[in-house]
């Protein structure tokens, strides 16, 4: 299938590609070399040498991990919130006429689509108003603004394949909303729940522009004070760190996805 | 997918539509409703006179304590005592009324953007869909490369992965390694420009739409076209441009949506310096906690100006729901 587009703009294809790999694995090579006290022009070490120095000044910096243990907090929140609220959102969604179930679904994504600042300053303002200062609290509720809406939408797609005769057989046979619930939708929707999850949590974990506005202290907050503050060997080191663990999670996740039965052998249709 | 019976959507029970109506209203509603009500006030300082007067109090302080030093008359002193007592009484009682400020309605907040509408949301929008154009022209034949299958798209896969797992914050600083002025590209990508550091961000989140549209393209489409004689040039304008027409719109939408609003990818390139990136200017607003009411108001309008542009790019791709259900097979 390689020649699919023809030989020559075959070449220029594998010729753009080359390039654009080159150039998106560049800038993070050069900020690896950096961590560790190489410079990328020269390849020579840096006056105080190669280290791995930076590596452990981001362990022993103070401010670093109470951030990381901030984020795991809030993302774990994040995603006790979103989990439910996206369920139920899905549920409403899926029960309603099209002409209706757009615009409210067009709503639940909406602040997906909004500014990231303009997500947390809007959370934040509505929470002063009740006398909540800015911080962990609008920080959780304007991250799960923007997580429970796709989460509603992963959930809506994995619904799609579950036959709806089921649930009618079900309550025909007497089963009440809360049976249906347990024993259909929640056993349809397990081999998604995991990646799901993870997917959610990541997400808050990564914001850093709606938890910023509203007044969050995550590790992403910090780490982009320290950015701001300048290019330094710790940022450097956090960097290549986050983006190592996140590689990592990255790889479970799609593991997670890959183990996911195929819509017909969830539910075999006759 | 058939019509719903009134019997099922009764079924669903009362607590799953409480919650969603929670939801919607507690997450979503109220607090954009909140931002629109705090940009159309603004916070005045009571009176400019107040500071004025504690000024002229406290250098009428520092004469009479001057005089009662060097006064030996006891009547004098005591007279003196009391005009001291009095004006420092009246200094405090305008001390505590000087951090009081008086709440003004009004469209004061826009006219920042208003004035100058070019600059302060023109610019930013217009660099936004730079950034979105071109990202989604870089991202086109990497999406032919992923998704035409083969043993190229795993190793392509393969090689992007790791530098895709980094969020745009942690891409925008790699990037400024790159373009640093002590960094490997200071010659060839200026620092200080936020437009490719932003593609640079967000090339990966238009790879995916295009990817996904390609996949639904039959590839014996292709070759029919082919055994019929059809070139290059042709096959791509009649048939696979057609193809993925809405996944280019969608990948153009996102990351300029992604672009526009993005805060972290400007204030590392720029250090924390101005820019005219809107969002930038609001969460810049909102850490020093001044012109809250201008930042709410910016808010606004950023949201408004670029929903429009969104809008007017899903018009211009023909985006359909069609395109944003149909899934590939």
């Amino acid at each position: 299938m390689a020649t699919i587009l023809g030989r020559r703009t075959d070449f220029i294809l594998n010729l753009w590609v080359s390039l654009f790999v080159l150039w998106s694995i560049l800038p993070v090579a050069v900020t690896a070399l950096t961590a560790v006290g190489v410079s990328p022009t020269t390849f020579a070490g840096a006056d105080n040498g190669v280290s791995l120095r930076a590596f452990s000044a981001v362990f022993a910096d103070a401010r670093l991990m109470s951030a990381l243990f901030e984020s795991l907090l809030v993302a774990a929140a994040v995603t006790a919130l979103s989990l439910p609220l996206g369920l139920a959102g899905a549920l409403v969604v899926r029960d309603l006429p099209v002409r209706g179930a757009a615009p409210l679904l067009v709503l639940m994504v909406t602040p997906m689509l909004l500014p990231g600042a303009v997500v947390g300053l809007s959370t934040r303002l509505l929470w002063q108003s009740l006398g909540v200062e800015g911080g962990r609290g609008p920080a959780i509720l304007a991250e799960t603004s923007l997580v429970a809406g796709f989460v509603t939408v992963a959930i809506l797609l994995r619904l799609a394949s579950l036959d709806r005769r089921l649930e009618e057989a079900a309550r025909d046979l007497g089963a009440g909303p809360a049976r249906v619930l347990r024993r259909i939708l929640l056993p349809h929707l397990a081999p998604v729940a995991a990646p799901i999850s993870a997917t959610a949590f990541l997400v808050s974990f990564a914001d850093h522009d709606a938890t910023l506005a509203a007044g969050g202290r995550t590790l992403m907050v910090e780490i982009g004070r320290h950015l701001r503050a300048g290019p330094t060997p710790l940022a450097d080191a956090t960097v290549v760190l986050v983006l190592a663990v996140t590689a990592l999670l990255a790889l479970v996740v799609t593991r997670m996805r890959r183990r996911e039965p195929t819509p017909r052998e969830a539910a075999p249709r006759p | 997918m058939s019509a719903p019976s009134p019997l099922r959507r009764a079924g669903i029970g009362p607590m799953v539509r409480i919650l969603v109506a929670v939801w919607l209203l507690a997450l979503v509603v109220a607090p954009l409703g909140a931002l629109g009500i705090r940009s159309l006030w603004s916070e005045e300082p009571t009176v400019v006179s107040t500071s004025r007067e504690i000024d002229r109090i406290a250098e009428r302080l520092i004469v009479l304590r001057h005089d009662w030093d060097r006064s030996t008359d006891r009547d004098l002193r005591a007279d003196l005592d009391r005009r001291i007592r009095l004006l420092t009484l009246r200094l405090h009682r305008l001390d505590d009324q000087e951090g009081e400020a008086e709440v003004v309605w009004g469209g004061e907040n826009y006219a920042g953007l208003f004035d100058a509408p070019a600059h302060t949301l023109g610019a930013p929008l217009g660099r936004a869909l730079l950034a979105a154009l071109l990202a989604v022209i870089l991202a086109t034949p990497i999406a032919f490369a992923t998704a035409l299958g083969g043993r190229r798209a795993r190793i392509v896969a393969a090689l992007l992965a790791l530098p895709f797992a980094l969020d745009a914050l942690l891409r925008a600083h790699a990037w400024m390694r790159l373009a640093d002025p002590h960094g490997a590209l200071a010659a060839v990508a200026p620092p200080g420009s936020v437009v490719p550091a932003m593609i640079y961000a967000l090339a990966p989140v238009a790879i995916l739409p295009i990817h996904l549209a390609l996949t639904r393209l039959d590839p014996r489409r292709i070759e029919a076209a082919r055994d019929l004689g059809a070139s290059t040039p042709r096959i791509l304008a009649r048939i696979v441009l057609p193809e993925i027409r809405g996944g280019l719109g969608l990948a153009g939408i996102a990351t300029f949506l992604l672009a526009v609003g993005s805060t972290a990818v400007p204030w590392v390139v720029d250090r924390g310096a101005e820019t005219s990136w809107l969002a930038a200017t609001i969460a810049r607003r909102i850490a020093t906690g001044t012109d809250i009411g201008i930042a709410a108001a910016e808010g606004v309008g950023l949201t408004l100006a670029s929903l429009l542009v969104a809008a007017a790019l899903a018009l211009l791709f023909r985006l359909g729901p069609r395109d944003l259900t149909r899934r590939g097979g």
